[in-house]
């Protein structure tokens, strides 16, 4: 499903990720995780072609991305993205926010777009809020209305850049059980996320980075339980301490 | 004779001088922002060269008075070109050109206020650049660009008046009569002064109220 091969991003001079080589199966759940600046952002965000990729090719179904021209749209149209600042568009209300792309694409019509767009609401939970502007929404009432957002141009792979970290504690849950929802779909999605107990408990894979290099990767029971790389264990003594 | 007695015996110069600072402030509004809004899109060009000109042609306006483009345009076109252009004509395309650079800033500016996240999402989407800028950008930026042109507006006013000094009958071409013929230096002055700010501040009034029910729709 993604390919990623010998990818390497500077800003400026910076190395930000350094020869990352990957492989995501289709319905495949992986989580990334590590310290913050470690380079995951910065690698899903390549995935969606947010960032150039200074060298090194990703393959999207066999298509490489960087070689797609005008082509990146409809590839990002397969490609949904979560942000940690939700991102909505603040003049629409929510049923608009849900329904412009599969409009302005082309992919459905306006009417087909609000059913499934209700469709959506009620899975989130958040048909009453079908006509409100997103200012009034709660932030983890936002996240899941950006989640429908992107979920309505019905992609293959979703991406998911600390989509909780922005929220108020309470409001984490809610978030985390759409997306725990989502991966039990069957959905392909990578998370880059600070819940270890979901990466755990949702992820098939877990991969640990760290300064721009995929330090281990491995299923998430045994990464978790039995890291081997010193960092890894480091890294989850810090942050599974309390 | 006092100031009210002057300017009610006067009032037919100022009503016409108020009538022609208004339509050239207007008239160069509206072209500016026509020419301002193709300034913006060659500076946002990803053609370097296109982004240089339009770069360089803003700066220049924005750092030589308009009194001296005014006098280039009225005086330039007849040493350069023979034509005769009328004073009022010349006033028009001098500061419509002036105003064209200010505005290209407004519009830029108002357009890179706009959270780069607001991008993202669209383009993340799968929506094209085009149509990101039109459903998602645009429709956002024109909250900060209204009231910005409005204030452009109200500086255009107060700036014309140096179009007098190629004979423009505006407002202030309308004091300098009244000073000549009533043989009073001073209170023209403060007649005129008084206009103006009426105007100006009538004008930024409306604005504030505007800017005010357009954040309500936010």
């Amino acid at each position: 499903m993604i390919r990623i091969e010998n990818l390497n991003k500077y800003f400026g001079d910076k190395h930000v990720l350094k020869n990352i080589n990957l492989e995501i199966k289709k319905g495949e759940v992986v989580a990334l995780i590590g310290p913050s600046g470690s380079g995951k952002s910065t690698l899903i965000r390549c995935i969606d072609y947010l960032e150039e990729p200074t060298s090194g090719s990703i393959f999207i179904k066999g298509e490489n991305i960087a070689k797609a021209g005008k082509g990146i749209d409809r590839i990002r149209q397969s490609i949904g993205m979560v942000f940690q600042h939700f991102n909505l568009f603040p003049h629409k209300t929510v049923m608009e926010n849900i329904t412009l792309a599969p409009v302005l694409t082309g992919k459905l019509t306006k009417k087909e777009a609000e059913n499934k767009a209700l469709e959506l609401l009620k899975i989130m939970d958040l048909v009453d809020k079908k006509d409100v502007y997103p200012n009034s929404l709660s932030g983890g009432q936002k996240q899941r209305i950006a989640i429908a957002r992107s979920l309505a141009m019905d992609p293959e792979i979703m991406l998911f850049d600390e989509a909780t970290s922005a929220l108020d504690p309470e409001m984490v849950g809610e978030v985390l059980s759409v997306m725990k929802y989502l991966a039990e779909t069957g959905m392909t999605m990578i998370v880059v996320t600070h819940e270890m107990a979901f990466a755990k408990q949702v992820a098939d894979r877990v991969i640990f980075m760290a300064d721009g290099e995929i330090i281990e990767e491995n299923s998430a029971v045994e990464l978790f339980e039995n890291p081997q790389n010193p960092r890894t264990k480091d890294f989850l003594s810090k942050v599974l301490q309390y | 004779m006092n100031v009210l007695d002057l300017f009610i015996e006067y009032k037919h110069y100022y009503i016409i001088g108020i009538k022609i600072t208004i339509l050239l402030s207007f008239l160069s509004l509206i072209a500016g922002v026509i020419l301002g809004t193709i300034l913006c899109l060659l500076k946002m060009s990803k053609y370097k060269l296109l982004s240089i000109l339009s770069t360089v042609y803003i700066e220049i306006v924005r750092g030589t008075p308009m009194m001296v483009q005014i006098a280039i345009v009225y005086f330039g076109s007849y040493v350069m070109m023979g034509v005769n252009v009328d004073g009022f004509i010349a006033a028009l395309i001098a500061v419509s050109l002036n105003s064209a650079a200010y505005v290209a800033e407004i519009i830029r500016s108002g357009i890179q206020s706009i959270d780069k996240g607001q991008w993202e999402a669209s383009r993340s989407l799968g929506l094209s650049n085009k149509q990101t800028m039109r459903h998602i950008i645009l429709p956002q930026a024109i909250k900060n660009i209204l009231p910005a042109l409005g204030n452009e507006f109200v500086t255009l006013i107060k700036e014309t008046a140096v179009a007098s000094t190629i004979g423009v009958a505006d407002l202030m071409y309308a004091s300098k009569i009244v000073q000549s013929s009533s043989y009073q230096p001073f209170n023209p002055l403060v007649i005129v002064a008084v206009i103006y700010f009426l105007l100006t501040f009538t004008l930024s009034q409306l604005i504030g109220i505007f800017e005010r029910r357009l954040s309500h729709s936010d």
